[in-house]
C-alpha cells in the first residue's frame, strides 16, 4: 500500500499480459470481407470473351444506327402521304384561325373545311388518273374551290393574302376597310383565274416563273399595305398569282414527287428559319406549292405555326415507319443470316435421387443454384421456316450438396469416415465429411450449425450447341420450337466446402468428363423490332448425358436456362 | 504447424491458415485496441479492420522483424487511422504542462478499471499516452505518427497522466468514503 510507482510504470505492469478474446462476430466479419474480393476475382470473364461481349455490342450499335438511317431516307420519298395529311392539318387550323379572326362566320368554316377536303380528294384524283382532260377539269374544280376559300375568308374581315401582310405590318384594322373591295375584286377575279389555270396546268415551267412573279407581287404589296388605297388594286393582281400558285400546287404535288421531296426538304427549312421573317415564310410557302399552307402558314400565329411544322414531322415518321414494315415483309425471307448475343439464367438440378460425390449423400437434400450463361450464336435459315443454328456459349453451374460437414482429420485412424470417392482434394491432411443423414437426430443436433453446411460444386463449360430451329409462327411475335444437342468442354471444375456462410475450397471433382454432351429442347419467342433486329427470350431444357462418371444412385442433371438476347439478321 | 509456415499459407489466402493466425494473436491484437479505442464496439472494429488488413498485406511481410511486432504496428496505425480520418488531431493545444513525473501508491487496481479510464481519455491524450507509456514510442515517433509536434505531443501525455491520476485518487476516495 505504500510504495509509490510511477504512474506509467503502473499502467505499464496491469495492461501488459491483458488479453481479451474477442467476440466470434468479428472473426466472422473478416471472413466475409476477405471473401469478398476472392469471389470477384472469379467472375472475371476471360479476356476473349470480353472482346466478343464488345464486338457483339458494336454490331448492335451498327445495325441500329443503320436502322435509323434508313428510316430517314425513306421519309424523303414518302410524302404522297404527309402532303394529304398536311391539306387536312392546315385546312383544320384554318378553320381555328378564322374562328379566331371573327365569331360570324360559321358557314364560312364549314366551306373552308369542305375545301381542304376538296383539294384532297382532288390531288388523289390527279394521282390516280394521268388523262389530261380529267386533270384539267379536276384543277379547274380545285381552283374554284380555291378561289372559294379566298373569297369566303374576307367575311371574316381578314383575307389570308392580308393576313400574310398583315403579320408584318402587324396592323389588321387598316385591311377592314379595303376587305369588302377585295371581296369584289376577287369574284371578278374568279372568272379570269380559271383560264389561267389550264395554262398552268400544261406547262410546269411556266408555274415556276408565276411563282417568283407571285413573290415579287407579294414583296410589292407588303411594301405598299401602309397605303390602303392601293390595296385593292394590286391585290386582284395577287389574287390572280396565288390562285395560279394554287393550280401550280396541285399539279406539282400531284404529278412530281421529286418537287415533294423538295417541299419536305423546305418544310424542315421552315422549321429552322426564324418565322417572324414573313418574306421568308412566303417563299418558303410559294415554293412549297400548296396553297393551303400558303394561308395557314401566314395566317397562324408563329405558335402554331411551330405545333404544325412539329406534326407534319411526325407525320413523316409515321408514314415513314408504315412504308419500313411494308419493305421488311417484301425482303425478310432474302435473309438467310442470323446472329444472337445472349445471356440467360440457367439453373442446374438432377432428376433422380443421386449424387455425383459419394454413395453416402445419395439421401442428402441437393440444391441447385442460378448461374449465367452467355454467348453467341449464328443460324442459317433454309426456307422461310427451319433454320440450322450453332455458336459458343459460356456456361456456370452450380450444385450443393446439403448438410455435409467438411472437416480436417487430425488422427488419421477415423476409418468410417472414408475420403470422399470422387472429390481430388487440394490439401495433404486428411480430410473427412459427415451426411448429416447418416447421424442420428441428436449427433445431428449436436454438430450441424443453424445455418448451410454443405458441399458446393461449381463447373464451368464452354458449350457449342447444334441446334435446329422450326418456326410455327412468322408473325411480329413469333413462336419457334427448337431442338439439338450440345457439346459441353469443361472448362473449370471446383468443390467448395460451404459451412456457415463461407466457402472454402477444397479439391476438384475427379469424375467430370472433359467432354459431354446433352439434349435440347426449347420454345423460342421473339419480337421483330425491325427485319433485322429480333428479340428473342428461349426456355429451353438441357438434359445432360455423360457429364459424370461413376456417380452414386439416380444422378441425372439437366439444365434449364431462359436465354434471352437480341439478334440481327443479314 | 510453424509460425513461418503459417504465415506462408496466409500468403497464399488459404482460409484455413488465416483461420488459425487469428486465433493466436486475437487476444493481444484486441488488447491493443481495447487501450486505443473509445469502447468495446470500437476496439472491435479496429481489430476487424486490422486483420483485413493484415491479411491483404501479409505478402509483404518479409520476415525482417518480428511478425508480432509487425502485427502490432499494423494494429496500432489501424487504430490512429480511425482518429486521423476524423481530424482528431487538428486541434492544436500547446499548453505547457510541467512534465511533473506522478506517483501514485499501487494497490490493486483492477485491469478492467484501468482500461476503462484510458478509454475515457480525451482521443489525442489517449493515443499519447497508450504510444508512449504503454508502447514505448518516442515523443518524435509520436510526432510523425500523429503529425502533431513534439511539444504537443509532450504536453498531451502530461495532460493525460494528469487526469488518470485525478481519476485513480478520486475512485480511491470513493472506495474509501464507501468501507468507512
Amino acid at each position: 500500500m505504500s510504495d509509490k510507482k510511477h504512474i506509467d510504470r503502473i499502467f505499464q505492469e496491469k495492461l501488459k499480459d491483458l488479453e481479451e478474446t474477442p467476440n466470434a462476430k468479428v472473426w466472422k466479419n473478416i471472413q466475409s470481407k476477405m471473401e469478398q474480393p476472392k469471389e470477384d476475382n472469379k467472375k472475371v470473364f476471360p479476356i476473349w470473351l470480353r472482346i466478343l461481349s464488345i464486338a457483339a455490342v458494336l454490331l448492335l450499335l451498327i445495325t441500329i444506327g443503320n436502322l435509323y438511317n434508313t428510316n430517314k431516307n425513306n421519309t424523303k420519298t414518302n410524302t404522297n402521304v404527309v402532303d394529304t395529311e398536311n391539306t387536312v392539318n392546315t385546312s383544320e387550323i384554318e378553320t381555328n384561325t378564322t374562328n379566331q379572326n371573327a365569331s360570324n362566320t360559321t358557314i364560312t368554316d364549314n366551306k373552308v373545311v369542305d375545301n381542304g377536303t376538296n383539294t384532297t380528294h382532288d390531288v388523289e384524283h390527279l394521282n390516280n388518273t394521268a388523262k389530261t382532260t380529267e386533270e384539267n377539269n379536276t384543277n379547274t374544280n380545285t381552283n374554284t374551290s380555291i378561289a372559294n376559300t379566298t373569297t369566303s375568308k374576307p367575311t371574316t374581315t381578314k383575307k389570308q393574302l392580308n393576313n400574310a401582310n398583315a403579320n408584318t405590318v402587324a396592323n389588321n384594322k387598316t385591311y377592314t376597310s379595303t376587305t369588302k373591295n377585295k371581296n369584289t375584286n376577287k369574284e371578278a377575279a374568279k372568272s379570269t383565274q380559271q383560264p389561267t389555270v389550264g395554262i398552268n396546268n400544261t406547262d410546269t415551267n411556266r408555274v415556276a416563273a408565276h411563282t417568283t412573279q407571285e413573290q415579287n407581287q407579294e414583296e410589292k404589296i407588303q411594301n405598299n399595305t401602309a397605303v390602303s388605297t392601293t390595296v385593292s388594286s394590286e391585290q386582284t393582281g395577287n389574287n390572280n398569282a396565288n390562285s395560279n400558285a394554287n393550280a401550280v400546287a396541285q399539279n406539282n404535288s400531284s404529278n412530281n414527287t421529286n418537287n415533294k421531296t423538295a417541299a419536305t426538304a423546305q418544310d424542315e427549312n421552315k422549321t429552322t428559319s426564324p418565322l417572324k421573317n414573313n418574306k421568308a415564310n412566303a417563299i418558303a410557302a410559294n415554293t412549297n406549292n400548296t396553297e393551303i399552307e400558303n394561308t395557314s402558314t401566314d395566317s397562324i400565329p408563329t405558335k402554331e405555326l411551330k405545333k404544325e411544322t412539329l406534326s407534319i414531322e411526325e407525320a413523316i415518321a409515321k408514314t415513314g415507319e408504315l412504308k419500313d414494315e411494308e419493305k421488311e415483309e417484301e425482303t425478310k425471307k432474302l435473309k438467310r443470316w442470323e446472329m444472337y448475343a445472349n445471356i440467360a439464367p440457367v439453373y442446374y438440378n438432377t432428376l433422380g435421387k443421386g449424387s455425383h460425390i459419394d454413395e453416402q449423400f445419395v439421401n442428402n437434400t441437393k440444391t441447385g443454384e442460378i448461374n449465367t450463361s452467355y454467348g453467341v450464336n449464328v443460324s442459317y435459315a433454309f426456307n422461310e421456316r427451319l433454320k440450322l443454328r450453332t455458336g459458343f456459349n459460356s456456361l456456370d453451374l452450380s450444385y450443393d450438396t446439403d448438410d455435409v460437414i467438411i472437416y480436417q482429420n487430425v488422427s488419421s485412424n477415423s476409418s468410417n469416415n472414408a475420403p470422399l470417392k470422387n472429390i481430388t482434394f487440394n490439401s495433404e491432411q486428411p480430410i473427412s465429411a459427415i451426411s448429416a443423414t447418416n447421424l442420428t437426430v441428436q449427433e445431428a443436433l449436436g454438430i450441424l450449425p443453424d445455418e448451410n453446411a454443405a458441399i458446393s460444386q461449381r463447373l464451368g463449360y464452354y458449350e457449342v450447341p447444334m441446334e435446329l430451329e422450326y418456326t410455327i409462327s412468322t408473325k411480329r411475335f413469333g413462336v419457334n420450337v427448337i431442338a439439338g444437342l450440345s457439346t459441353f468442354f469443361l472448362n473449370h471444375n471446383k468443390i467448395f466446402s460451404e459451412f456457415e456462410g463461407r466457402k472454402t475450397e477444397i479439391g476438384e471433382a475427379n469424375n467430370v468428363n472433359n467432354f459431354s454432351f446433352s439434349g435440347n429442347l426449347g420454345f423460342g419467342f421473339d419480337y421483330k423490332f425491325s427485319d433485322k433486329i429480333i428479340f428473342n427470350a428461349q426456355p429451353t431444357f438441357k438434359y445432360q448425358m455423360n457429364a459424370f462418371e461413376n456417380t452414386s444412385g439416380d444422378f441425372k442433371p439437366y439444365i434449364i436456362g431462359l436465354y434471352t438476347g437480341l439478334s440481327y439478321k443479314f | 504447424m510453424s509460425l513461418n509456415q503459417l504465415i506462408q499459407n496466409c500468403k497464399k489466402n488459404d482460409a484455413q491458415a488465416q483461420s488459425e493466425l487469428y486465433q493466436l494473436f486475437s487476444g493481444k491484437l484486441f488488447s491493443i485496441c481495447l487501450k486505443y479505442s473509445r469502447n468495446y464496439a470500437e476496439a472491435e472494429d479496429n481489430l476487424q479492420d486490422a486483420f483485413v488488413t493484415i491479411f491483404n498485406k501479409i505478402s509483404q511481410f518479409n520476415n525482417k522483424g518480428s511478425f508480432e511486432g509487425w502485427l502490432k504496428r499494423i494494429t496500432i496505425n489501424t487504430a490512429l487511422q480511425c482518429y486521423r480520418n476524423k481530424g482528431v488531431f487538428e486541434i492544436v493545444n500547446e499548453e505547457k504542462i510541467e512534465d511533473i513525473t506522478l506517483e501514485i501508491e499501487d494497490d490493486e487496481l483492477s485491469i478492467d478499471y484501468l482500461l476503462k479510464i484510458i478509454q475515457e481519455l480525451p482521443d489525442r491524450y489517449r493515443l499519447v499516452f497508450n504510444l508512449y507509456a504503454l508502447d514505448g514510442y518516442s515523443h518524435k515517433e509520436i510526432a510523425s505518427m500523429l503529425k502533431i509536434s513534439t511539444g504537443t505531443s509532450k504536453s498531451n501525455l502530461a495532460r493525460a497522466r494528469q487526469i488518470l491520476k485525478d481519476k485513480i485518487e478520486t475512485y480511491r476516495a470513493s472506495l474509501n468514503a464507501q468501507t468507512l
